[in-house]
């Protein structure tokens, strides 16, 4: 055959070939073809399916799904619970809370079986909350469970259990003072160095607080502290019950307490080379299917399934009506919105809320808030989407002061590190009146309106809406320019040649991670403000990548920095402690003054069981917390969800780590 | 040439190795902080956390310590076992995939052949057709349409014409979906039941019998590979048609023409054959290129290959997985340089005498 004729057949087979995929059976169109498989496109994937280890959303939307906890949330609710692994939620009244608060004890449900097929004992439950606590390492949520377990530490990690003269015997006789080891924490060859005995003596304190009963059928928990949130930490993915055996089949811990030091610490990497951290062994509905890594996580409902009952009324109950869940991990949102669209996916996730002007047209039904508020838009049935707007959320961003940035080796962000004009001494923001004219300076109405999209409400308290504690008649700082100006001029530092600062203005870097525009428009609002006051007042607003962000913040160089805070757990304490001598202060250098005033109230309020009490505490922490201003506390935000129109049973918990499937069907 | 062949494979190891030398030595700007940035999402939770991750995974040892242990493996902190080491074969392990780099590259870049192979024939074939095509009719209307066309495919990014049939044939159309597979053939395909091969998809679905698979696979393969070839014709038009063009003007054409061959065979036969060693060059550098993945095309498909796994690890700055992508990317480029010298030789004797 002459080779110009070869290629044009070739050509044509190629094109014919093409053609005829097309002429195949198309992606899913306005109906869900099958009602028992489920898709859902989201980003960011797990890191691991460790309940012991895993910190992170996506990591706990599977845990959620495959495992299952002793007490667990009722539907959408982030304070009512309900039974899970448990037969009961213990309370003072059951006899399941002691009078004094400090021991719990659950009555474990007979009758439930693992992935493997075996069945559940008292003796997986301890295990389960002995192991995670063994874990430990400070990158895990295992934190949760130690302060109230063990009782609150330097660290909140196991190893500060540890008798000190253990640690210091670590340190050669010579050691420089700044070399000295003074914890292993997060150092696992460390800690494997300490004396086994003192090793087995920290691990018998955690089996001896953690306890299972065969012959009752019961695991104790005894807690070093009254503790408010216990059983919500408990219903944290944290908290999950795995397999004894399994776990120690795939190279976990084994329940020996000479051997746990062995396993304290792993990372994700060392996990998920076993099915550890790849696979999973739970109770739960779902078992996983298959996971294939930066692509999608397939999950099948499990057969052996114990529930019987629904979960809470109208919920579900029996085998999973989903068979298969597959969720798919697409970073470039247009191609996320195109499966969606096209019919290949039942969820989006999309990527901000930026994206929501662009999704929002395309639905056909509107729902405020939950299903039952549900109506249609203009384009109505032509559309097969489905948008939800006003969902609560648990997380919000806030702007924090430094009260005594780093300054060894030079500090770029203070400019010239002098109050002459051209920077910022260390000690800016130590000057209440400086904290009180920036939050005065913040204009919360521009925020929510082009960050939020109009959808979101300025905080009251440092604690979110509707927890114990918050309050919307709290005083609270509004936009208001001419405050701004007089705080400033109230200000009582002063330069070198005793100038004001209104007299002498300042300079400052104010860093955001690059891509991150809502912290970018935050750190915008600011400067434009200040500079409306006086123009003396610069603030230059700079993009810095993650990994130069994250080396600034360790350092804690930053004057001024903008970031999230997601709450653990449904309680007011995740906050009162973070935003004073937890993860935020800590990053702030908060003055120990300070520190002092308010540690007694962060723990009287979580210790104080009654709920109105509670909120008489917390209610003078708040006014302790708005007078001293070591933060500007910005809004919270509502946020939109988006399915097919077939899909049934959605619910919002933003304690979640995203979706639970056993509550959704399809039509 | 065998001599010559042989010079340039010994080479290869060498130059493998300079490239990763270079890339770390660019990591000694970075500080341990800054490279703990891989091994973190959120802003650690206390000061130890990030200490812990600095000597957990060595980040301030001296950069030869690491580039050494890298090459010869890294002990564990706790059993002292040694870990990684690609002179013990083990290219390390993939934080930002959470999986060896070796399993990484084996997954993942089957489909980036299985894309490019598929793109070659539409990108070289079209390509050097309509290049010859407005040679062979310089300054008609086909060569002008022919010119303007390749305008456009040249400035055309790559990201916004990936977009645009994004939109308009899969979501409004719903004809061509993105990814490697629907979800029902994927499947069959990791089935016990379904032999892989060769690992493309494509290939492998005739030999396992299951036609629907393959046409399954091809539906995916259309956008992407129109993506490519759009941008590339480009090249392979104006190269050729340069090329063709200064092949017509030389004398021995003008001679066949004279002794009365038809202009069909003046064109194919005498002409084409030496117009296309430039091309050819060409054609190998595209082939690496496209083996060495395409990050926009892949990315906007959502196509699971090699290109957008390496721009997210080296974003992430995952430098364990952007070393095992340069080594295999490395090795492409200079295989195929190799090959394209070689076809050289066979395609110009004179390179062959020299």
């Amino acid at each position: 055959m002459q080779k110009s004729k070869l290629y044009l057949v070739v050509g044509l087979l190629v094109v014919v070939s093409m053609v005829l995929a097309s002429c195949a059976p198309a992606a899913t169109g306005a109906k869900s073809k099958d009602p028992t498989s489920f898709v859902a496109v989201t980003f960011s994937e797990p890191e691991t399916f460790d309940p012991a280890l895993d910190y992170e959303t996506a990591g706990s939307e599977i845990i959620q799904n495959v495992y299952e906890n002793l007490v667990w949330y009722k539907r959408e609710s982030t304070k009512d619970l309900i039974p899970m692994l448990a037969t009961e939620i213990p309370t003072v009244e059951n006899g399941g809370v002691s009078a004094d608060g400090l021991t719990y004890t659950f009555k474990i449900r007979k009758g439930v079986n693992f992935h493997t097929g075996e069945e559940m004992t008292v003796e997986d439950v301890a295990y389960s909350l002995q192991r995670g606590l063994l874990q430990g390492g400070t990158s895990s949520p295992m934190w949760l469970n130690v302060e109230p377990i063990l009782g609150s530490s330097d660290n909140n990690d196991i190893v500060d259990q540890i008798d000190p003269k253990f640690v210091d015997a670590l340190n050669a006789a010579d050691v420089k003072a700044e070399e000295k080891i003074t914890s292993v924490v997060d150092d696992p060859a460390g800690l494997n160095k300490i004396d086994p005995a003192e090793l087995k003596r920290v691990c018998e304190v955690v089996t001896s607080k953690i306890v299972a009963d065969k012959d009752k059928n019961t695991v104790t928990i005894k807690l070093a502290q009254p503790w408010g949130p216990f059983l919500v930490s408990i219903a944290g993915p944290w908290s999950v019950v795995q397999q004894k055996k399994w776990v120690a089949a795939n190279g976990g811990w084994d329940g020996d307490c000479a051997t746990w030091q062995k396993y304290y610490g792993k990372t994700s990497d060392e996990l998920n080379k076993t099915a550890l951290g790849k696979g999973e062994n739970g109770t739960g509905p779902y078992m996983l299917d298959k996971w294939t890594e930066k692509e999608s996580i397939s999950l099948k409902a499990f057969d052996g399934y114990w529930r019987k009952e629904p979960m809470w009324e109208g919920g579900p109950s029996g085998a999973p009506k989903l068979k298969k869940v597959t969720i798919k991990y697409i970073d470039e949102f247009a191609t996320r919105l195109a499966a969606f669209q096209a019919g290949d996916a039942d969820f989006l996730l999309e990527g901000s809320s930026q994206d929501w002007p662009q999704l929002d047209p395309l639905a056909g039904e509107m729902c405020e808030k939950d299903s039952k508020n549900c109506k249609p838009t203009e384009l109505g049935a032509k559309s097969d989407i489905r948008a939800y707007k006003g969902l609560p959320t648990i997380n919000r961003t806030d702007v924090y002061f430094n009260f005594a940035p780093n300054v060894e080796g030079g500090n770029n962000f203070l400019g010239s590190g002098k109050l002459d004009g051209n920077g910022i001494p260390p000690e800016f923001f130590s000057d209440e009146h400086i904290r009180k004219a920036f939050n005065y300076c913040f204009d919360w109405g521009t925020y929510i309106k082009d960050v939020q999209q109009g959808e979101g409400k300025q905080a009251n308290n440092v604690m979110i809406f509707g927890e114990i504690g918050d309050n919307d008649t709290s005083p609270k700082y509004n936009f208001d320019i001419k405050k701004c100006e007089e705080e400033f001029k109230a200000a009582t530092l002063k330069s070198s040649d005793g100038k004001s600062v209104w007299d002498s203005g300042f300079r400052f870097t104010l860093s955001y991670n690059t891509g991150n525009t809502q912290r970018q428009t935050i750190a915008q609002i600011l400067q434009q403000n200040v500079a409306q006051v006086n123009p003396n007042f610069k603030i230059e607003v700079s993009g810095i990548e993650w990994a130069s962000f994250l080396k600034e913040q360790k350092a804690k160089k930053l004057p001024m920095f903008i970031v999230g805070w997601q709450e653990d757990i449904p309680d007011p304490h995740n906050w009162t402690f973070t935003y004073t001598l937890g993860y935020s202060g800590s990053n702030q250098k908060m003055p120990k003054e300070f520190k002092d005033k308010i540690q007694p109230l962060v723990q009287k309020g979580v210790n104080e069981p009654d709920p109105l009490k509670r909120a008489a505490i917390y209610a003078d922490f708040n006014k302790m917390y708005y007078d001293f201003a070591p933060t500007i506390l910005l809004a919270q935000q509502y946020v939109h969800h988006y399915e097919h129109t077939w899909v049934k049973g959605y619910y919002r918990n933003p304690t979640y780590g995203q979706w639970y499937y056993y509550a959704l069907s399809k039509d | 040439m065998t001599q010559y062949i042989i010079r340039r494979i010994l080479i290869l190891p060498l130059t493998l190795f300079g490239v990763t030398i270079l890339i770390f030595a660019m990591l000694s700007f970075l500080s341990p902080e800054e490279r703990s940035a891989l091994y973190v999402r959120d802003i650690p939770h206390n000061k130890a956390a990030m200490d812990g991750i600095i000597k957990r995974y060595g980040l301030r040892d001296p950069i030869y310590v690491q580039y050494w242990h890298w090459i010869a493996g890294r002990p564990d902190p706790v059993t002292g076992k040694i870990n990684g080491g690609i002179a013990r074969g083990d290219l390390g392990y993939s934080r930002y995939a959470g999986q060896p780099v070796s399993d990484l590259i084996k997954r993942r870049f089957p489909a980036t052949v299985e894309l490019s192979l598929w793109s070659l024939f539409p990108i070289i074939g079209i390509g050097i057709w309509l290049g010859i095509l407005a040679a062979v009719n310089h300054n008609k209307l086909i060569d002008q349409v022919a010119r303007v066309f390749s305008i456009i495919g040249y400035s055309f990014p790559t990201f916004v014409f990936g977009l645009m049939l994004l939109m308009v044939f899969y979501a409004k159309l719903r004809w061509f979906p993105s990814g490697r597979l629907s979800d029902w053939a994927d499947a069959i395909v990791s089935a016990k039941t379904f032999t892989s091969y060769t690992s493309l998809i494509t290939i492998d679905s005739l030999l396992n019998g299951r036609f629907d698979v393959f046409l399954d696979a091809i539906r995916h393969l259309v956008l992407p590979i129109v993506t490519l070839s759009y941008v590339s014709w480009a090249v392979f038009l104006r190269v050729t048609r340069s090329s063709m063009l200064e092949t017509l003007r030389q004398d021995y054409v003008t001679t066949a023409r004279a002794k009365g061959v038809k202009e069909k065979d003046v064109i194919n036969k005498h002409a084409r054959p030496n117009a296309l060693i430039p091309v050819a060059t060409i054609g190998g550098l595209q082939v690496a290129a496209l083996l060495g993945g395409v990050v926009f095309t892949e990315t906007i498909f959502n196509f699971p290959g090699i290109g957008s796994a390496a721009a997210s690890a080296a974003g992430q700055l995952d430098v364990v997985t952007v070393m095992g992508f340069t080594l295999m990317t490395g090795l492409i480029l200079i295989i195929a340089n190799l090959i394209v010298d070689v076809m050289y030789a066979f395609l110009d004797p004179r390179v062959r005498l020299q």
